[in-house]
């Protein structure tokens, strides 16, 4: 690894730690506290990580399908293989948010999950999709057939996410919609407590995304160089 | 293209014809299917307008995916697959031809079906213009999910467990944007609301099946490659 | 009765965010930080074969 890539390693794995404390201060401290139109208002901040690692999963998703257009058109395999450590990474991301929300919602409407609720539907749709693309790829052996079935996978999953927003206008809706309206817009500090939560989730998520490629590029070599060794043992 | 695709087409439909065991089982399928709602429901006083449009859609879904995989399966199985590739033209002319068989073999069986609830749930159309809605949802919805189930019935090929992967696949892109509005468009028109009222539901269809065959006539041609 | 309540929920959800967040790094790192020594091993295995051929 040369000097330069060191470096931004260094400053991005330096950063993140100090946003994430900045954030959880900025979400339980600075943000105010909303007694209008909440039931739970301390529960209420749990919002901002909740929301955080919900947008932070759509990038990770769309990190995967602009990553597996590029690996369809150059067959270059690190793409390949920062779109499959991005689906999983932006699993966790989605599986916390899932989580969250659910434990929000037993805090602000006594129930754990609602059916109607089209937002939480969808997020548990994605969900399902990035979890068949995980499977799909445990289903092929081969390195390059499985790159290009998954990519062409990917590419399809993301479609769902730009519905998402829009989902809430559709049908019924349950889900506080979050972007501002004219009666429940965002105040100014809460903006920015949530800004702050996206940053460092996404910086965290980089920093994730950077230790899992590492580690597919590693396996990659150990099994190319066992199979040099034995090739050569055999010799 | 267009000509290749329906070469490609009637001849999965004439080799098709010839055995009909695809169609048969899923006309069974179909039929035993509703008849598994009916007696599950059977103790309850329901409303066949409450149960059928469900009952229908997956039944069309779990219908729908024999043809899906038989339809891959087929090629891949006696080595037809080759000969396939080497027709001249674009790859997303297999892709429509495979989609178009499926289209219609699944209708045939929708209409099936779509018999086997009236019949067994007792519902009476309250008219042709109501049919004509219950069919152009059917299509709508069928053309969506046929549509983005021929590419993943040809990525399931890929893959060590073909009948699990294409489900595994095909059902949570499907989920929310074909059966939901297609299950509550065919409900409110079962119910006797005019098909002006389930508009939304109706855009919603067209938009998933035009995106999904979009993107599936761009995407084939990667699946497919040797 | 209720605020209490509520900064149960809350307490919960952010020990299990950042409790996840910290197991996952740390496992991310410890499969890297392995995967990266064996590399290595098999690197100077590879060289130390060189010059017996």
């Amino acid at each position: 690894m040369n000097l330069a890539t060191r470096n931004v390693r260094m400053a991005l794995f330096g950063a993140t730690l100090p946003m994430l404390l900045l954030a959880v201060y900025m979400a339980l401290v600075y943000a105010p506290s909303v007694s209008v139109g909440f039931a739970a208002p301390n529960a209420q901040r749990i919002f901002y990580f909740h929301v955080a690692a919900a947008w932070v999963s759509y990038l990770a998703f769309f990190i995967t399908a602009g990553c597996s257009v590029v690996y369809l058109k150059t067959r270059s395999m690190a793409f390949d293989t920062v779109a499959s450590s991005s689906a999983e990474i932006g699993l966790v991301f989605c599986t916390t948010a899932i989580i969250t929300g659910a434990i929000w919602a037993r805090a602000e409407w006594g129930v754990f999950w609602r059916w109607e609720d089209m937002k939480l539907f969808l997020t548990l749709v994605l969900w399902l999709v990035y979890m068949s693309y995980i499977s799909v790829r445990g289903m092929v052996a081969a390195r390059e057939t499985r790159g290009r079935i998954s990519s062409v996978f990917g590419i399809l999953g993301v479609l769902c996410i730009p519905l998402s927003f829009s989902a809430n206008r559709i049908w019924a809706q349950f889900h506080p919609t979050v972007i501002a309206t004219s009666q429940g817009s965002l105040q100014p500090a809460m903006l920015a407590a949530l800004m702050v939560a996206v940053v460092s989730l996404s910086l965290f998520y980089f920093c994730v995304l950077m230790i899992r490629v590492d580690i597919e590029n590693f396996h990659h070599a150990v099994e190319e160089l066992k199979e040099k060794l034995g090739d050569e043992a055999d010799e | 293209m267009a000509s290749m695709a329906l070469q490609i087409a009637r001849k999965d439909l004439l080799v098709e014809f010839r055995t009909k065991r695809t169609l048969n089982s899923m006309l069974l399928f179909s039929i035993l299917v509703i008849l598994a709602f009916r007696f599950a429901f059977s103790t309850t006083k329901l409303d066949a307008a409450v149960v059928a449009p469900a009952a229908l859609w997956i039944t069309f879904i779990l219908a729908g995916m024999f043809a899906l995989s038989a339809g891959f399966a087929r090629e891949k199985d006696q080595d037809t697959f080759q000969a396939l590739l080497l027709c001249p033209g674009k790859r997303s002319s297999i892709y429509l031809g495979k989609m178009l068989s499926s289209f219609v073999l699944i209708m045939l069986v929708e209409l099936f079906s779509l018999a086997a609830m009236a019949v067994f749930f007792e519902y009476d159309f309250a008219g042709p213009a109501q049919f004509a809605s219950v069919l152009v949802v059917m299509m709508l919805g069928t053309l969506g999910f046929v549509g983005v189930g021929t590419l993943l019935s040809a990525i399931a090929m890929n893959t060590q467990m073909r009948e699990v992967m294409l489900p595994v696949l095909l059902l949570p892109l499907i989920v929310f944007t074909i059966i939901m509005p297609a299950v509550t468009a065919t409900s409110r028109l079962l119910n006797n609301e005019s098909i002006l009222d389930v508009s939304a539901e109706i855009r919603l269809l067209i938009t998933f099946a035009i995106v999904y065959i979009v993107a599936a006539i761009m995407l084939f041609g990667y699946v497919i490659e040797e | 009765m209720r605020p209490m309540n509520d900064m149960m929920y809350l307490y919960v959800a952010y020990t299990i965010i950042w409790a996840g967040a910290f197991v996952y790094a740390t496992y991310l790192h410890t499969k890297q930080a392995g995967l990266r020594q064996e590399l290595e091993n098999l690197q100077s295995r590879v060289k130390s074969n060189e010059p017996g051929k």
